[in-house]
């Protein structure tokens, strides 16, 4: 007679032979998640069935959007070249895969060249397909920057990613561009918003707290609303948008000291009553810096704070004092492309 | 073995039997995974992309530790790297420390090529930009071009004015504040119903530079408040302006007719525009045309011999 627990045995032998492993390799390979040998600086690892690059990228990096990190280093087209935004590239079943345990060029300089961040400047949107104002960038054009961005393979940042670049946390991938909305128009919620939802791109709406509420602005429920979301950071431009450089109106040094405190103080408070947060990164209203506003700002514990000096951002560029290119509305699409080419070449072999 | 025994053995072999029949897909071989390795490291040695190429060799060695091709590779690139490096950082650091920050870059950019995550070069190529940065900025708000011409992002201040806040300042008189937010915008980009508030600053601030005798802020003034197309240019006060300004700047080329012939030249040319009818800077204009083109004659002569 076979007791039941012999039975039960018999079927746990049989069916951990006859089910198809999910990852269908050599039970040492399961057992260590298809990972056939390592050193510190790389993992090599067997694509499973059902798995993707970026399955590997969120086990070993941490993130799906770093798998650009795997592609690379196994010379794989990377997302960029054949337009797939970073998922969904064709590695086959059981391939192998050096995974990098740690970053393999963390500057993103080259024999050829180094690798630069452009962070891209709008401050209003309107409807339509023109705009009548320089600064405003109108709907369709805006939809058609998205749709490129998305159609050539560029990753979309947010400045938290910047920051983690900056510190040298993270590597700085190619074809990278960070999106960052000025001032507070309510546009950006009415416009920008409903693009940015459906593209998945995420951007930082830098506001000045003052502004808020007014007519043309958006109010804190569509400031807190974007937020939620996920894909909106707000962050802040001061309270009142005064410039934060020394200016003709500054009777002395301590004055002007007192309304740069102020200036970022005052809207820091408002941004924690208003939407529970305390802002990181700020950028200047005109653009405008000053040693002493640096200074305060890393005091502060801001970690990031842009100019509109036009040009992208190495991996070693001042995170207080990053560079922005303003987008305007009479910029074509061709203007925009070399925007967004981020890739300062140089020879230096 | 008893009865027991003989089954669960039965039951051991038809597993792995089974096991071994439940065939994986197809994976890559290591074999195969080495020569692409291997391929791409020469290609990228070839690139002189000496920092991509160790990495592939590298990988090679944790599957094929002991594979001659890889280990050579590894020696003959990590000491030819540390080699360049350390000669490139060298060159570099005394460029900075020189204050050459432009070869010292260049030679810090080519230690990173070789060695991405190298600290101190990224360190001082910070360095570098920061101070680049800050002299960009400095620059900036140095210029008299940035309290009338404000960087490109700002180039639409009259957009973030509103109305009352215009109105507030005319009120208060604080007219440099209300010609600072506007900028150099053009005043087509200005809200309608702050353009006659932004002529009344103008007015007043040309006014008062062309008191202090600052020709060149309050010409601006002026032109701005001529372009303004909210209001009439009926208005007594302009008309006044116009006249004083076209002597103010009929004076100052006069000044300077012996000393910046050229910039007599476009003085004379605002005071006409000013007041076409101004007959003394008419004849001026005319001497001092042909004083520059006999000087420029004279002076094409002198190239010539």
């Amino acid at each position: 007679m076979i007791r039941i627990d012999r039975l039960l045995l018999i079927f746990f032998f049989l069916g951990g032979a006859l089910i198809p492993s999910a990852r269908g390799f050599s039970l040492a390979e399961r057992l260590t998640n298809n990972e056939i040998a390592r050193d510190p600086s790389f993992a090599i690892v067997r694509l499973g069935s059902g798995e993707t690059v970026e399955d590997i990228a969120q086990r070993y990096l941490g993130a799906r959007n770093q798998a650009w990190q795997i592609y690379e280093l196994n010379g794989y087209p990377s997302a960029h070249d054949n337009g797939q935004n970073g998922h969904g590239v064709p590695v086959a079943t059981g391939s192998l895969l050096a995974v990098p345990l740690q970053p393999v060029n963390l500057s993103g300089v080259f024999a050829d060249g180094y690798r630069a961040i452009p962070i891209l400047c709008y401050h209003q949107f309107s409807p339509g397909a023109k705009a009548h104002n320089q600064l405003a960038v109108a709907a369709q054009v805006f939809e058609e920057q998205l749709a490129y961005l998305a159609r050539n393979g560029y990753q979309v940042i947010p400045l938290a990613e910047l920051d983690a670049i900056l510190s040298r946390k993270l590597p700085i991938p190619e074809k990278t561009v960070v999106l960052t909305i000025d001032d507070g128009y309510r546009s950006i919620y009415t416009i920008a918003y409903p693009l940015l939802k459906k593209y998945n791109v995420p951007a930082t709406v830098f506001l000045y707290t003052d502004f808020v509420g007014g007519n043309a602005a958006l109010s804190w429920r569509q400031l807190q609303e974007m937020q939620d979301s996920g894909l909106i950071d707000v962050q802040s431009h001061t309270r009142t948008h005064a410039s934060l450089a020394a200016t003709n109106n500054d009777a002395d040094q301590s004055r002007y000291k007192a309304r740069v405190r102020d200036e970022i103080q005052q809207a820091e408070k408002m941004l924690e009553r208003h939407l529970g947060k305390t802002p990181r990164y700020l950028s200047y209203p005109y653009g405008d810096s000053s040693d002493y506003a640096v200074g305060l700002l890393r005091k502060s514990g801001y970690a990031l704070a842009m100019t509109v000096e036009r040009g992208a951002n190495p991996s070693f560029a001042d995170p207080y004092l990053l560079r922005r290119t303003m987008v305007y509305n009479n910029h074509t699409l061709d203007d925009f492309k070399q925007i967004v080419d981020g890739y300062v070449a140089k020879n230096l072999p | 073995m008893n009865h027991y025994g003989r089954v669960y053995v039965l039951i051991i072999v038809v597993t792995l039997l089974l096991q071994a029949c439940v065939s994986p897909p197809p994976g890559e071989t290591t074999d195969h995974y080495i020569a692409a390795r291997k391929n791409a490291a020469r290609q990228l040695q070839r690139q002189d992309q000496y920092a991509a190429a160790l990495d592939q060799w590298r990988i090679v060695q944790i599957l094929a530790p002991h594979d001659s091709e890889a280990t050579q590779a590894i020696a003959t690139l990590s000491s030819q790297i540390a080699q360049q490096s350390q000669s490139h950082y060298a060159r570099g650091l005394s460029q900075f420390e020189r204050g050459d920050l432009r070869s010292a870059e260049l030679n810090l950019l080519k230690v990173l090529a070789l060695q991405p995550g190298h600290a101190d070069a990224l360190d001082h190529l910070r360095k570098i930009n920061s101070a680049r940065m800050r002299a960009a900025q400095r620059n900036k708000s140095a210029s008299e071009a940035k309290r009338y011409a404000p960087p490109a992002g700002v180039q639409a201040h009259g957009q973030k004015l509103t109305f009352v806040q215009a109105e507030q300042l005319v009120r208060a008189k604080n007219y440099q504040a209300l010609s600072s937010l506007v900028g150099s915008a053009d005043i087509n980009g200005v809200e309608q119903r702050i353009r006659p508030l932004l002529y009344e600053a103008d007015i007043h601030l040309a006014a008062q530079y062309s008191a202090a005798q600052d020709h060149g802020k309050a010409t601006r003034h002026l032109e701005r408040a001529l372009q303004n197309t909210a209001v009439a240019h009926t208005d007594a006060r302009l008309l006044k302006l116009k006249k004083q300004m076209a002597d103010d700047n009929y004076l100052y080329a006069k000044g300077l007719l012996g000393k910046d012939i050229d910039r007599s030249v476009a003085a004379l040319e605002r005071a006409l525009q000013f007041d076409p009818e101004h007959s003394k800077a008419r004849i001026l204009l005319a001497q001092a045309s042909r004083m520059r083109a006999n000087l420029k004659r004279i002076e094409q002569r002198g190239a010539l011999q």
